[in-house]
C-alpha cells in the first residue's frame, strides 16, 4: 500500500509527536531534544513511500526516547504477529529459557498433549517458520530491547493461533542432543477465560490456575492482570485454610494490565495499609496505596518471575521484595514499567504512551532496572521433562522452612 | 453544582483528600463574593433546593482517546447521604457512600474499606447537594484577577481543603461558571492538575445544571453529560450502608 507523504503521514505524524510533547512524564525529557528529534524524522516524512517505511519511522522515534511502553500499535505488526485470535487453541503454553523457547506446560487431554508433546521440549519451528527467523523478525521490528523476549515469545505464539481445525506443523527438539521431531496438531476450540474489553485494549484469552501442590502449598498463577479476574483471585485466596502452609504466586510470562491491580493483589497479603509506590506524571502523581482486605493470605508467600513478567507483575513483585512481605523466585524481570495508555491515533492506529514514571515506595525505579530474585532459579528444561517445575520446588521448599 | 462540574474520573482510585495546610481565615473579595453569590443565584439560588430532600442524577463519562464510556449515578438524601456507582466496561462497578454514619468505597480491583479522615471529609464535601450555591464557603481566599481574552471574569481562588490555587471562570450576563482549572486532590492517592469548560448548562426544573463539561487531565480528554436528574424520588435507604 502507497501512502504519499502529503497524505495523512504529516497528520499522524503530528499527533504522535504531539502527544508525546504534551504528555511525557519528563518535562526535560530526560535532556533529550524532543523537538529536534521530531524535526529530524519530520525531514524524512517526504523520502517514505511505504506504509511500513512510515510505521518504522515512527517506531524509530520513539525509541529515541529509550523507554518502555511507547509503541505504534499499526498493520506493519502483521508481519511479526500475522495471524489474528480465532479460538484455536493448541494446549501448549511456551517460555523463554536462555534464547530458547521451551514448552512450559501442555494442557492435559489437548491435542498436543495427545499427540505426546511435553513440557520442557524446545521448539524449533512453527507453522513453517523457524523460531531464528522469527528472532529476526523481532530484531527488525524496532521493539524496545528489554522487552524483545517478550515479542519473542508473543511471535512464536502467534504461529500457533487460527481458527479450531487449523492444522499447524511444529518442529520440536526433547533435548538438546535429540533430533528433531515433526508434529501436525489441530486446533482445538478455546474454552477457556477471554479478558474483557477495556477501552482502547480488546478481549484477550487469559489463562488461571489454582490449586493445592503437594506438601500443602497453595498455588496461583494468572496470565494477565485484568479485572475480571480479580474476584477470583480473591475469592481463592479467602479460601485457604490453615492447613496450608504458604503461598505461591505465579507471575512468570504475565506481561502486565491494570497497574491498580497489583495492589489489590497486595491487598489480599497483608493486614495495614501503606503506600506500593507512586506514578510520576509530568504535573502531579498518583500514589500506589495498599489497603487491607478481610480474610487476607498472611503466610509464607513466593512469588515467581521470570524475563517476561512485565510493567504491572514487576511492580508487584519489587512490592513484595521491597516490603519483605514476600520472597521472589526465578530470574530478573526486564524493567519495563511505565504505567501507559493506548491511544487512537487519526489513521486508526494506536499509540501506546507512557504518561508517567514509577518508583517504589522507597524511590526505587524499576524502569531499566528490574526486580532481581530473592533466589536466582532458571528454569530448567530438563526437570520439566520429568513432570516437574525447578522454580515451584524451590519457592515450595522455601516456603516449607519457614513452616 | 460543584458535584457535577468537579471532574469525578478518579474515584475509580478511590479519592481521598489530605489537609496539606492549616486552615486560614477566609479573604474572600468582596468583588468575588458577588460573583458567587451571582453564580448560586444562576444555579437556582436557595429556594430552588429548598423542598429537595432527594435526587437522581445520571452521568455518561467519555475518554475517547482511550476507548473509555462509562456511566455514573449519584443518589443523594439530605442532609449528607450519598450513594456513587460507576459503571465502567472491562473494569466492573466501582461504588462509594455515606450512610450518615459511615463512608465507604468498593470497587473490583482495590476491594472494600471504611473511608476515615480526609477520604470521608472528600466524600462529604461530595454529598453536600447544596456545595454550588456555597462558593464563599469553600474557598479561603477568591480575588477578581481581570478578565480573560474570551471575556470571563476570571477569580483566583485557594481552597480550603488542601490549600490548592482553583482559578475560576464566570460569565458576567448570566453569572455562571465557564470553566474552571484546578488540582484534583485525592488526598494519599495523590494530585493531578485539571482544567474543566462547560460546553453548555440546563434548566432542568428549578435548578440549572452543567450538563455538559469537557475536562483535560493526563493530556487527555474527559466529555461528561449529565443525561438525568430527579429530584425527590425515593431512594432505597439500604444503598448508602456499606454492603457487607
Amino acid at each position: 500500500m502507497h501512502l504519499r507523504a502529503n497524505s495523512n503521514y504529516e497528520t499522524v505524524f503530528d499527533a504522535v509527536w504531539g502527544d508525546i510533547a504534551q504528555s511525557y512524564y519528563d518535562p526535560d525529557f530526560d535532556g533529550k531534544d524532543w523537538r529536534s528529534i521530531g524535526e529530524k524524522y519530520r525531514n524524512r516524512l517526504g523520502t517514505l513511500d511505504e506504509r511500513e517505511d512510515f510505521d518504522a519511522l515512527l517506531s524509530e522515534m520513539l525509541g529515541e526516547l529509550g523507554d518502555s511502553h511507547f509503541s505504534i500499535i499499526s498493520p506493519s505488526f502483521n508481519e511479526l504477529m500475522p495471524n489474528p485470535w480465532q479460538r484455536g487453541d493448541s494446549g501448549i503454553t511456551l517460555t523463554i529459557v536462555g534464547n530458547r523457547p521451551i514448552i512450559h506446560r501442555v494442557r492435559p487431554e489437548s491435542i498436543a498433549a495427545l499427540n505426546g508433546i511435553e513440557p520442557g521440549y524446545e521448539l524449533v519451528s512453527a507453522d513453517s517458520m523457524t523460531v531464528q527467523g522469527l528472532g529476526s523478525l523481532v530484531d527488525e521490528a524496532d521493539v524496545f530491547d528489554r522487552t524483545a523476549p517478550y515479542y519473542f515469545l508473543k511471535a512464536i505464539e502467534n504461529r500457533l493461533y487460527g481458527p479450531p481445525g487449523r492444522k499447524i506443523e511444529l518442529l520440536v527438539r526433547p533435548n538438546r542432543f535429540s533430533l528433531t521431531r515433526s508434529y501436525t496438531i489441530e486446533l482445538q476450540e478455546y474454552s477457556g477465560h477471554m479478558s474483557l474489553p477495556l477501552g482502547n485494549v480488546g478481549e484477550s484469552p487469559i489463562e488461571i490456575d489454582k490449586r493445592i501442590l503437594k506438601n500443602d502449598v497453595a498455588y496461583i498463577r494468572f496470565s494477565l492482570w485484568v479485572p475480571n479476574l480479580m474476584e477470583e483471585i480473591r475469592k481463592y485466596i479467602r479460601s485457604i485454610d490453615e492447613s496450608v502452609k504458604g503461598l505461591i504466586i505465579d507471575i512468570r510470562g504475565n506481561p502486565g494490565g491494570i497497574g491498580l491491580m497489583a495492589t489489590g493483589l497486595a491487598g489480599m497479603l497483608v493486614d495495614d495499609e501503606y503506600l506500593m509506590g507512586t506514578m510520576r506524571l509530568r504535573r502531579g502523581h498518583l500514589n500506589y496505596i495498599v489497603y487491607p482486605q478481610k480474610r487476607a493470605f498472611l503466610g509464607p508467600l513466593a512469588i515467581l518471575v521470570d524475563n517476561n513478567s512485565i510493567s504491572t507483575s514487576e511492580i508487584f513483585a519489587a512490592d513484595m521484595k521491597e516490603t519483605g512481605r514476600g520472597r521472589v523466585f526465578g530470574s530478573r524481570t526486564p524493567g519495563a514499567a511505565l504505567p501507559s495508555l493506548f491511544k487512537r491515533l487519526p489513521n486508526r492506529y494506536f499509540l501506546q504512551m507512557a504518561i508517567a514514571d514509577y518508583e517504589t515506595a522507597n524511590g526505587t525505579r524499576i524502569e531499566g532496572v528490574g526486580v532481581d530474585p530473592d533466589f536466582k532459579v532458571e528454569l530448567s528444561p530438563a526437570r520439566l521433562r520429568q513432570g516437574r517445575d525447578n522454580v515451584i520446588e524451590a519457592a515450595q521448599k522455601w516456603i516449607l522452612r519457614q513452616n | 453544582m460543584r458535584k457535577t462540574f468537579r471532574i469525578p474520573v478518579f474515584c475509580f482510585l478511590s479519592v481521598a483528600l489530605v489537609l496539606l495546610g492549616s486552615m486560614a481565615v477566609a479573604e474572600i473579595e468582596p468583588a468575588a463574593k458577588r460573583i458567587f453569590d451571582s453564580h448560586a443565584r444562576a444555579l437556582g439560588g436557595e429556594e430552588a433546593y429548598a423542598d429537595i430532600e432527594t435526587a437522581l442524577i445520571g452521568m455518561t463519562m467519555e475518554m475517547p482517546a482511550i476507548g473509555m464510556s462509562m456511566q455514573r449515578e449519584v443518589s443523594f438524601k439530605q442532609p449528607n447521604k450519598i450513594y456513587v456507582v460507576m459503571d465502567i466496561p472491562g473494569m466492573g462497578q466501582m461504588k462509594r457512600g455515606f450512610d450518615g454514619e459511615k463512608g465507604w468505597s468498593t470497587d473490583p480491583i482495590q476491594g472494600s474499606r471504611e473511608l476515615l479522615g480526609s477520604e470521608l471529609e472528600k466524600l462529604l464535601s461530595e454529598a453536600d447537594f447544596k456545595e454550588g450555591l456555597k462558593l464563599s464557603e469553600k474557598y479561603t481566599s477568591a480575588k477578581v484577577k481581570g478578565m480573560s481574552d474570551d471575556g470571563l471574569t476570571i477569580v483566583e481562588c485557594i481552597t480550603g481543603q488542601g490549600s490548592h490555587p482553583e482559578t475560576l471562570y464566570f460569565e458576567e450576563e448570566t453569572g455562571l461558571m465557564q470553566k474552571m482549572e484546578t488540582i484534583e486532590d485525592m488526598g494519599e492517592q495523590g494530585i493531578v492538575p485539571v482544567s474543566a469548560k462547560v460546553s453548555s448548562y440546563e434548566k432542568m426544573g428549578d435548578l440549572c445544571m452543567p450538563v455538559h463539561v469537557e475536562a483535560q487531565m493526563m493530556g487527555m480528554s474527559m466529555v461528561m453529560k449529565i443525561t438525568s436528574f430527579e429530584p425527590n424520588v425515593p431512594v432505597d435507604e439500604t444503598l448508602f450502608k456499606m454492603p457487607d
